[in-house]
């Protein structure tokens, strides 16, 4: 058991990486052994806290000894670790540069889910720094022409978004899905987002951002011709009767229960705001029209 | 048969020899590692299992004194598939030193994997507390190398056995919380309304007519379409069957959903459960009258 105790597993890597008078170099390949060895042995024992150091250790050991794709894996090891002990600003470090290592190696995927795997763990805690890292992700995949791969992250960080409230950003962050998913011809994605979109607008209770969404969006081709698009202008048209029934009643259509279940709950509370206003605008601007004095 | 039998003893002496003879820097255990190897696979082909599970063990140990740890693991999962046949026992055991030796290699996701076999072993053995022990440690080795789909499969099983043992609100915490882990999955999501199902039964067995309520409440929020399926609406009906202590209308609900959706055994069972507390219900009623 001595052999294989960790504490012992550790001091021994230790004394390999410091420099003495009989030692002129860090013998790394020894260390590192050492080092993955410990933090089995420690997280096997439950040691969360020492198992996170032995896996940094074995991560730097990794790195020293040119093999980032090693490192990054013992990286991930400790965020994941660190999770557990709810150490919140190491999870960022540790993810962020597992996200580096194996960019390193030239690995977007898994750099893009280690950066995933970290915003997954923060949103309650660390919610902005969570979105931070899933826009990181989405922009690592974006950059390798990988779009299809970034939907989920991009629902992900919507959903951050709505939770802080931030409908703007929210659906700023659908449209951009939109863009996505138009690069990679998936229509029914691109379709939702864009219904997703314009959903958050009114339940922001911002009627011309979503009118002015909906037109932009309608220039697409492929939102023009879909149930999406039919739902969207029932909506609004809706609205601009003030028709307060008719918007709930849209609110449970299967189009829209077929959405993100974050965007369902928001469409299912509306109206959110006086409708009424907006018919009294739109009877104002049809005077002001027909007024010829 | 026989010729298969008598190779295999025949590898066996010789392994047995070379391990009692003289060797140098540890060749006779390879040797008699190799010939182990063929022994027990002899014995396998003259469906020897007990000998053929022995002799694996005799390869691990072999395997252990080279330093060759996930051979030796891999040969105790071999003599665990042998006795498996004989002797369960006997099996876990073997399963159960693998597990071990994985763990202390790092391969946390074999030792799940693994831990997942004990428990499916004590399952068909009628053993239910030990699956549910094992089925839960398969799904914390599972989780912490972040293979959510096996953890939460085993979870699932846990679920579904605390509820046969009667420990309801563990199952509930289960299903809810895979429920809730489904939701932001575009592909999970359409099983979510099942989870909740599942949660709501388990639910319907506490006996609590305001905690039934209350989780559709909260079912709803944390699923806007739930209110709207055919689940919801079981659950619904039944809670007001509960409520007015109606068994007839009880079982009218469950067989129109019946009809449509056949409800499984696990389901089955639990709504007889809470069938048999409405019929004792309305008894004492009619006592009291």
């Amino acid at each position: 058991m001595a052999a294989s105790d960790p504490n012992k597993l550790m001091a021994k890597a230790d004394k390999q990486t410091r420099l003495s008078l009989t030692r002129w170099s860090a013998d790394w390949k020894s260390a590192t052994v050492l080092y993955e060895q410990a933090a089995n042995g420690f997280r096997v024992a439950k040691d969360y806290e020492n198992a996170k150091i032995a896996y940094e250790k074995a991560s730097k050991g990794q790195e020293m000894l040119s093999s980032p794709w090693d490192a990054a894996k013992h990286m991930e090891s400790a965020a994941a670790l660190a999770k557990d002990l709810r150490h919140w600003q190491e999870v960022v470090d540790f993810y962020r540069r597992a996200s580096e290592l194996y960019m390193e190696c030239g690995r977007p995927q898994p750099a893009s889910d280690a950066l995933a795997k970290g915003a997954r763990a923060l949103e309650d805690s660390m919610s902005e720094e969570a979105i931070q890292l899933y826009t990181d992700a989405c922009t690592i995949l974006e950059d390798d022409g990988r779009e299809q791969m970034a939907f989920d992250l991009y629902r992900a960080a919507t959903n951050v978004y709505i939770k802080l409230e931030k409908y703007t950003d929210a659906a700023s962050f659908m449209l951009r899905l939109g863009l996505a998913a138009d690069k990679c011809n998936a229509t029914n994605s691109q379709c939702k987002a864009y219904l997703n979109a314009i959903v958050i607008y009114l339940y922001a209770h911002d009627f011309i951002q979503a009118e002015k969404c909906y037109n932009d969006c309608s220039q697409i081709d492929a939102f023009l011709r879909s149930d999406q698009n039919r739902c969207a202008s029932k909506l609004l048209a809706a609205y601009r009767d003030g028709d307060v029934e008719e918007i709930k009643r849209i609110a449970q259509s299967s189009v829209i229960s077929h959405l993100d279940h974050v965007i369902v709950k928001l469409a299912r509370k509306l109206p959110t705001g006086d409708v009424s206003a907006l018919k009294a605008e739109d009877e104002e601007e049809a005077l002001d029209e027909n007024d010829l004095t | 048969m026989g010729d298969h039998l008598a190779r295999a003893e025949d590898f066996e002496n010789k392994a047995e020899k070379k391990l009692s003879g003289w060797g140098l820097f540890g060749s006779k255990f390879e040797d008699a590692a190799d010939l182990f190897d063929k022994s027990a696979n002899s014995y396998k082909l003259a469906k020897s299992w007990d000998k053929a599970g022995s002799t694996y063990i005799k390869l691990a140990n072999c395997n252990l004194k080279l330093e060759s740890k996930h051979e030796a693991a891999q040969a105790y999962v071999d003599a665990a598939h042998c006795y498996k046949k004989t002797n369960i026992n006997e099996s876990v055991s073997c399963l159960d030193n693998a597990v071990n030796i994985f763990c202390e290699i790092g391969r946390l996701s074999m030792a799940a994997r693994y831990l997942k076999e004990i428990a499916e072993l004590y399952e068909s053995e009628q053993n239910i507390e030990q699956a549910v022990v094992y089925y839960e440690k398969s799904a914390d080795f599972y989780e912490n190398e972040e293979v959510n789909t096996s953890a939460n499969q085993c979870k699932q099983k846990v679920a579904q056995f605390s509820a046969q043992l009667e420990q309801y609100q563990r199952s509930i915490e289960i299903y809810e919380d895979i429920a809730r882990q489904s939701l932001s999955n575009n592909l999970l999501k359409y099983g979510v309304k099942g989870h909740l199902l599942n949660a709501g039964i388990c639910q319907l067995c506490k006996d609590d007519v305001i905690a039934i309520t209350n989780a559709l409440e909260r079912y709803q929020d944390l699923d806007p379409t739930f209110s709207g399926t055919r689940e919801y609406r079981l659950l619904a009906d039944i809670a007001a069957a509960i409520d007015e202590e109606d068994v007839g209308k009880f079982t009218e609900v469950i067989k129109e959903f019946d009809s449509m959706t056949p409800l499984d055994s696990w389901k089955t069972t639990l709504l007889l459960r809470v069938k048999e507390k409405l019929k004792a219900k309305e008894l004492e009623e009619d006592d009291l009258t």
